[in-house]
């Protein structure tokens, strides 16, 4: 176990890439255990080759067809018609484009990066501290993992065995309800800190804004119906929905919008299979790490410690918030479901907790540590947008982690959040 | 010798770039058929199963990862930890620099070897739909992994040779 | 005596007939070898699904492994024939030829692919279950139904004029509350233990394939073992496939009892029109299977 996680440890210290990393860590017990490293391959097929995994090339896909086809720019117009009149209007335009775009992209650093791009100077030329924004919009592209679809929640139904149609269902309250809190959490510290004031509007005006946004931005805003529509209704699986996405946006990019060519496509189809590859493969060695400790049993331990000091389900739940929390800080978001999805969710049930809750818990969990240092990626899009450091960032993000934190107690006490929709 | 394995490695890579798209847009086509075949054709009259689907778009995305691998060690977009390495004085990253890469260049190299005698091992597996010998799908871990390895190779002599003061700004 | 310990690996719940031959062949096991043999159970899917553990017992890693037989078709063509619709003609008839010296013979073939075929348990009996009820074999045109990924159930399907559909297994659930398909095949006690009675409104028994199960051990472990632990082994695995049998029997009438209490209609239907549609594809598929039409008469022939 030592030399399993001291020397994952020092691999991600000296900046060796995260799936080697697992992968070394994994081979060296394997050899000190006298298991043949043929289980190497063995393991990573076996985790790859799984149908619902396809639905992550698909959603980065449909992610970048809607940036580069000129859907995200439509949804950030829209956004600001409705809520940019506010306090704090700007910034919760933002959330509320993030909220938008992760209706149709499974990935939050997708989402950060699409919005942010855009957002961060903009909010900065509205008067918005610049590291403020860059948290902000860091922050808010958690949204991309929590509201259907998300990558993450493919990962977790996989490792889990639980249908991905659930989780998507499930992700739905919880983010509408971050979506909401952070776009408070914006217009309070405007008005304390005194920028981007209210901009008088009359509810005709507003109307007409609304509406004229609308009638742009409505061929983008079909995408979640018949993502979410057509899984519900039965025509696809949640898997399949991710190619109905990446056609519907090739159809409204190239025929609608007519923003990409055909000789963009070359480009936007090999970068994602290779965004794809990158992400995949950090799946495939966390499995074959998850698979070490599983025979090590390290899970009937950590269930005997937890059993020990959690008594009930609200125990337990805390107990997991913690580790998931402190975990969160250093691990890559898919390699902590993979790693430690399949110990904590047996745990999980024995306090009879439902599994498509607590895999709620995970992600909402995973989301945070997509924005706490040192390893957040999130962070790490939102300083190269902003050209800030991450040390820059980290005052304005202690208000917005209470926040998540505030959520995440509700996600994890209140099960009808995530449950209420199954 | 590293310029000619450099200008190698530039043409493979950008031949695995095209066929990444075309993986990809293949993938895209054949799991769309799967959804029209159940959806859109039966109401017109048409039954007809196409059961190859999946697993075709399954073993097109296992090459699409392991050969998207390889083109994103050639850009230095795998994902790593870089936390320490930056708060490190020059000289002091571009050994830790070096260091890692060679970790990860043996690294890969195990993970060539082991793939290669595995896609021996499963030669004698066919895929259930398809009956192609399964060779052909674990065949896709040895080639990614040494393509990675050699577009490793090639940063780690690129910085290997520069002057120290220049390692700086590499990436 | 040295002692021995050997992990065995089974993907189904401790309810299932898998489980119960792997808990009765340890227990054996251990007694006849006073204790100097211990088989160590790890089950629903704790070392790996079926495919993997199977190439685990090739390699050595794993000894032991209950498992279904598609997956081993993959390796061993010869038992692609296990796959023909309708080969058996019903659950005695099944279990008797497995049995029976075409049983023995047919575990032969895995000796050249480093396994040893130690017992065929309890077969299982396939049926159709979900929210489309069939009463003859028209009623199948256009069913959408996930099958297993095999060419003699996916032919099987397509000549009954369904419309066989790939799903990984997770999804089935879902598929069948939304309606993405109509239909999935699985033995009564696995839409219990595996919860699709929730979403089954029918149960239709069409009988169309009798899935073997099987004991297998890795043949370099098994070699590795001194000559009485190895007649411990076969002895054992004789007295476990008995049990499992009887286990899968009560488990199917339970299954059945249980689908009828949450009231899912069992249907019957006539299956003479359904054996007469699947006829046509026994040459194409034979035409592909090793020993096909040798073993086919065998297979006929053995039990009565
Ligand atoms: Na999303
Ligand atoms: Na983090």
């Amino acid at each position: 176990m030592l030399l399993l996680f001291g020397s994952l440890i020092l691999c991600f210290a000296i900046g060796i890439p995260i799936f080697a990393a697992l992968g070394i860590a994994a081979g060296l017990v394997l050899v000190q255990k006298d298991i043949s490293l043929l289980s190497v391959p063995q393991n990573l097929f076996e985790a790859l080759d799984a149908f619902p995994l396809m639905a992550i090339p698909f959603y980065v896909l449909a992610g970048s067809l809607m940036q580069n086809g000129g859907i995200s720019r439509r949804l950030m117009d829209l956004a600001n018609a409705i809520v940019g009149w506010i306090r704090g209007g700007l910034g919760s335009a933002s959330v509320l484009t993030s909220m938008f775009f992760s209706t149709m992209s499974g990935s939050s650093s997708a989402t950060t990066a699409a919005v942010g791009g855009i957002m961060i100077p903009a909010m900065e030329k509205k008067g918005y501290p610049r590291n403020f924004a860059a948290a902000g919009i860091a922050v808010a592209g958690e949204l991309g993992a929590i509201i259907p679809p998300s990558l993450p929640m493919i990962i977790y139904a996989l490792v889990a065995n639980v249908s991905v149609g659930s989780m998507f269902l499930a992700g739905i309250f919880p983010g509408l309800m971050l979506g909401v809190s952070l776009i408070v959490t914006i217009a309070i510290v405007a008005k304390l800190k005194n920028f981007d004031d209210i901009t008088p509007i009359t509810p005709k005006a507003w109307i007409v804004n609304v509406w004229r946004a609308l009638l742009h931005s409505g061929f983008a805003l079909m995408m979640p119906v018949i993502i979410l529509g057509g899984i519900y209704s039965g025509i696809f699986t949640a898997t399949e929905a991710s190619v109905v996405a990446v056609v519907y946006g090739l159809l409204v990019g190239m025929f609608v919008y007519k923003e990409i060519r055909i000789h963009d496509l070359r480009r936007i189809f090999a970068e994602t299979a290779i965004l794809t590859g990158t992400i995949m493969l950090i799946v495939g060695f966390a499995s074959l790490f998850a698979y070490l400790l599983a025979i090590n049993n390290v899970s009937q331990h950590l269930s005997a410690l937890i059993g020990s000091v959690a008594s009930n389900a609200f125990m337990f739940l805390l107990l997991a918030n913690v580790l998931l929390l402190v975990i969160g800080m250093f691990m890559e978001a898919l390699a902590c479901i993979v790693i430690l999805g399949p110990m904590l969710a047996p745990i999980a049930a024995s306090y009879g907790i439902d599994p498509i809750h607590f895999g709620m818990v995970i992600i909402f969990n995973v989301a945070i540590g997509m924005v706490t240092p040192p390893v957040g990626v999130n962070l790490f899009i939102a300083c190269q947008i902003s050209g800030l450091s991450l040390e820059q960032l980290i005052r304005p993000l202690l208000i917005f982690l209470a926040v998540l934190i505030m959520n995440l107690m509700i996600v994890s006490y209140v099960p009808a959040i995530s449950l209420a929709l199954l | 010798m590293a310029s000619l394995l450099a200008r190698g490695l530039d043409r493979i890579n950008s031949l695995t770039y095209t066929l990444l798209f075309l993986m990809l847009a293949a993938m895209v086509a054949i799991v769309f058929w799967q959804v029209a075949v159940r959806f859109a054709l039966p109401p017109l009259g048409i039954i007809v199963s196409a059961p190859w689907t999946e697993e075709a778009a399954r073993y097109l995305m296992i090459w699409s990862i392991f050969l998207g691998g390889s083109v994103a060690a050639s850009k230095g977009l795998l994902i790593a930890v870089n936390a320490l390495i930056d708060a490190l004085p020059a000289h002091a990253a571009r050994y830790t620099r070096l260091l890692a890469l060679s970790c990860t260049i043996a690294f890969l190299a195990v993970l060539t070897w082991y793939g290669w005698v595995w896609s021996e091992f499963g030669a004698v597996e066919t895929s259930p739909v398809l009956t192609i010998s399964k060779r052909w799908l674990y065949l896709a871990m040895p080639v990614g992994t040494a393509l990675m390895l050699l577009n490793l190779l090639s940063v780690l002599i690129r910085i290997a040779l520069q002057p120290a003061r220049q390692a700086e700004s590499h990436q | 005596q040295q002692k021995v310990t050997l992990d065995l690996g089974h993907v189904l719940t401790t309810d299932s007939h898998y489980h119960a031959a792997a808990v009765k062949l340890a227990e054996v096991a251990a007694e006849k070898s006073n204790g100097t043999l211990t088989i160590n159970i790890f089950p629903s899917g704790q070392l790996g699904g079926e495919v993997r553990m199977i190439q685990s017992a090739r390699t050595g890693t794993l000894p032991l492994v209950v498992t279904g037989e598609p997956p081993l078709e993959n390796t061993i063509k010869e038992y692609g024939l296990f796959s023909l619709p309708y080969l058996f003609k019903d659950l005695q008839h099944a279990n008797q030829a497995l049995q029976s010296p075409f049983g023995k013979h047919m575990l032969g073939y895995m000796d050249r692919y480093g396994l040893v075929g130690l017992g065929w348990i309890s077969t299982l009996e396939r049926n159709l279950y979900g929210t489309k009820k069939v009463s003859t074999v028209d009623d199948m045109k256009g069913t959408k139904v996930r099958v297993i990924q095999s060419p003699g159930y996916v032919r099987a399907y397509e000549s009954l004029g369904a419309q066989p559909t790939p799903m990984a297994y997770s999804e089935v659930f879902m598929a069948l509350q939304t309606g993405v398909v109509d239909a999935g095949e699985a033995s009564p006690d696995q839409i219990i233990q595996d919860k699709f009675i929730e979403v089954t409104k029918f149960y239709n028994k069409i009988k169309i394939h009798y899935m073997p199960a099987v004991i297998i051990m890795s043949k370099s472990r098994f070699d590795s073992l001194s000559k009485e632990h190895q007649d411990i082994l076969r002895e054992a695995t004789d007295i476990a496939v008995k049990h499992a049998i009887a286990v899968y029997e009560k488990n199917y009438q339970e299954g059945i009892e249980a689908m009828q209490a949450a009231s899912v209609e069992i249907v019957e239907p006539e299956l003479a029109g359904f054996r007469a549609a699947t006829e046509k594809i026994y040459a194409p598929l034979l035409k592909d299977i090793p020993d096909g039409q040798k073993n086919l008469e065998a297979a006929r022939a053995a039990a009565n």
